[in-house]
């Protein structure tokens, strides 16, 4: 018997996804909704750093995958965050049913 | 079965169960100063399975890009929209939509949450639980939510009728 291999790394990337999941959903708060979707950004870096350990050591292409999906998280948190204030600032509100003018 | 492989087993399920355990706890706690507290610590034990991963360079640019920048959600957006010691934990009480998995939370505030003063004259008896409702007979138009009126007429800002607030289900006191 070996140490934990691909399947135990990928078992915690599932149970991580799932606790996004289940903060996007429950939450109405604009931030609390960011924070379930950087829970579910960063499942997916795990399952990617775990593929590339075990089936494609050799290769970079895995670790330059994570930097880039890193930055794409960062990029959308400082994006989210400038909205959110701005929206703030104006609505003096971070509740997203209340920003539903778009629904129709 | 060799004592290295023991070791790392040891290590994988004690930073999985701090990775699981911050977000699981992020979930369930009723602070969104603590829920940003328990996402660092989550993403710290993701850095650590990293390492384990021999991802080195990945450990380090998770420490600083993601624990830093969640430092800096906390430090702009939770300090400077909700007032972290005063009623923060009865407004995210207040905003979750079913009783959702924070109402088993031991830190869950317990009993109906105070009113909050600019709602105090509104609230209604029955739904002190319920998102602070629109004051009574405030008009407001269906497309600008920021326009209030006293009495109906028209919006100011595009000519529609004005409705009753409370017709517009924002203010939380129909049902979802």
């Amino acid at each position: 018997m070996s140490g934990p291999g691909l399947e135990a790394y990928l078992a915690v990337g599932a149970l991580l996804f799932g606790i996004g999941v289940a903060a996007v959903l429950s939450q109405r708060g604009a931030i609390m909704v960011m924070m379930g979707i950087e829970i579910m950004m960063n499942a997916a870096v795990l399952n990617l750093v775990a593929f590339w350990r075990f089936v494609a050591p050799d290769a970079f292409d895995g670790q330059l995958f994570v930097i880039v999906l890193v930055t794409v998280a960062a990029v959308e948190l400082a994006a989210g965050l400038g909205l959110l204030l701005l929206i703030y600032r104006q609505r003096g509100t971070q509740n997203i049913d209340r920003l539903a003018e778009m629904k129709g | 079965m060799s004592a290295s492989v023991l070791a790392e087993w040891a290590l994988f399920l004690a930073l999985s169960a701090v990775a699981l355990g911050g977000s699981a706890m992020m979930l369930l706690t009723m602070s969104m100063y603590r829920a940003g507290l328990f996402l660092m610590v989550s993403f710290l034990g993701l850095a650590g399975m990293f390492f384990l991963l021999q991802a080195d360079l990945l450990a380090v640019i998770q420490i600083m890009m993601n624990v830093g920048g969640m430092l800096v959600m906390i430090l702009f957006m939770v300090m400077l929209m909700i007032d972290p010691g005063g009623e923060m934990m009865w407004d995210m009480k207040r905003q979750m939509k079913l009783p959702g998995p924070g109402a088993f939370s031991m830190s869950m505030p317990r009993g109906a949450p105070p009113v909050a003063e600019e709602s105090a004259a509104t609230a209604h008896a029955g739904h002190a639980g319920d998102a602070p409702a629109a004051p009574e007979g405030v008009w407001t138009c269906p497309m600008h939510s920021e326009v209030r009126s006293d009495e109906p007429g028209k919006c100011p800002k595009c000519g529609m009728d004005l409705v009753p607030a409370e017709s517009l289900g924002t203010g939380g006191s129909q049902g979802e």
